[in-house]
């Protein structure tokens, strides 16, 4: 009996992340409208934000998750930063067209014409900050969740290129104000990497200089 | 005609052969202490988890990234190479002599690139992979660098800062294909993970 009840145990304690990953109620129409227009009256009061970024990374062959930290910068409409500072310095900053990557000391320009998984991943992230997710055309799967109060947005890429790399991101967004609290990215790897923001700053004095790219 | 481009490959082929080793110092296997087995290794055969971070060059493009690399035992090994961003690149197994492909996104998926990385990485488990490497050390039991191959397919490889027994930073290059691999130990703690 007492056996049997483990097992019951163990079973559920193994499919439960599954079933409550799916047990999300789907939002209604007009909640879908209600969440985007909170989102957008948000981003339009937004114009740039600072905040603290936490990267997990799992893996199957990974005991534990891999952990970086840095600070995460954004400009609108199209700038984006993330500076790594733990476990290593390394900024990847995204401002229009071209992406800088400073490592070692080093300095890369790259054309996001030429890294189409990179351009989609700034496509989301400006999207989610300007508000207009539902916008981001029909290359995008676009499902909406009540998440306990919060909304959870996920996004399945429908290019077989792009899917490929990434099968699906999931956004997590605080139901009081639409504040984006989580990104997660899910890939054809079978990795999962979340980036958790804290300590988010509205319109501070960020300039185009620290998006610079030359 | 035919005279000029007879002359001028036999120049090429000349000035090709007469290339100056790139190992200038190392000692060919045959001649060495080595000879009857034993050359130091310089990656870990106990099972564990390392972690590099990666500079890949190809003549004038550049790809950072992490490496991660777990011994599961002797000749068993799997790597994975990723931005720090994130995103998976490769993911494989090295099983003696096989490879098993876990992931590959489509710009790397090559054979001729996934066979070279795989014979790089079983030179640096296995330095003496074959009879045709020479080596440079300055301790019996520490290599600083080999050379493997001759031409096109022509391997060299740098072992520096030395921590415990193992160099923390690798160098590997393919002269001849402008292409070279940084591996560097990273800052992560590989017991955290």
């Amino acid at each position: 009996m007492i056996r049997a009840a483990l097992t019951l145990f163990l079973a559920l304690a193994t499919v439960s992340p599954l079933w409550s990953q799916s047990d999300l109620k789907k939002l209604s129409d007009s909640e879908i409208t209600a969440f985007d227009s909170k989102l957008k009256s948000r981003s339009q009061a937004t114009e740039t934000l600072i905040a603290d970024f936490r990267q997990e990374k799992s893996m199957e062959m990974l005991k534990n998750k891999m952990v970086s930290k840095g600070v995460f910068k954004y400009k609108r409409e199209d700038k984006i930063a993330f500076l790594y500072s733990q476990p290593m310095v390394y900024h990847m900053i995204i401002n229009g067209q071209k992406l800088r990557i400073l490592s070692n000391g080093k300095n890369q320009i790259i054309d996001l014409k030429n890294n189409p998984v990179m351009r989609e991943v700034r496509t989301l992230i400006a999207a989610s900050f300007l508000g207009n997710l539902s916008q981001v055309g029909t290359t995008y799967k676009i499902s909406y969740f009540d998440n306990k109060g919060g909304v959870v947005v996920v996004v399945v890429p429908q290019s077989r290129q792009l899917s490929s790399v990434i099968t699906r991101i999931t956004i997590y967004f605080k139901g009081s104000n639409a504040e984006i609290e989580r990104l997660k990215i899910e890939e054809g790897s079978g990795s999962v990497t979340e980036y958790i923001f804290t300590n988010q700053r509205i319109n501070t004095d960020l300039t185009d200089e620290d998006f610079r790219i030359n | 005609m035919r005279i000029s481009g007879l002359i001028s490959s036999i120049l090429l082929v000349v000035s090709l052969a007469g290339c100056s080793p790139l190992l200038k110092e190392g000692i060919w296997l045959q001649n060495t202490p080595f000879a009857a087995g034993n050359v130091p290794y310089v990656y870990d055969t106990i099972p564990s988890t390392q972690i590099f971070d990666f500079t890949l060059v190809f003549k004038k493009s550049e790809v950072t990234g992490i490496v991660i690399i777990k011994t599961a035992g002797a000749g068993e090994r799997r790597i994975v190479m990723t931005s720090v961003f994130g995103m998976t690149f490769l993911d494989f197994e090295l099983k003696g002599e096989n490879i098993k492909i876990n992931y590959c996104i489509e710009q790397l998926n090559r054979e001729k690139v996934i066979l070279l990385l795989k014979k790089d990485f079983e030179i640096l488990f296995k330095p003496d992979h074959s009879k045709i490497t020479k080596y440079l050390y300055s301790s019996p039991d520490r290599l600083d660098a080999l050379e493997q191959g001759n031409g096109i397919t022509k391997t060299l490889m740098k072992f520096t800062n030395y921590n415990n027994k193992w160099p923390e930073t690798i160098q590997i290059e393919h002269p001849y294909l402008r292409l070279s691999l940084l591996l560097k130990k990273t800052e992560y703690d590989p017991e955290s993970i």
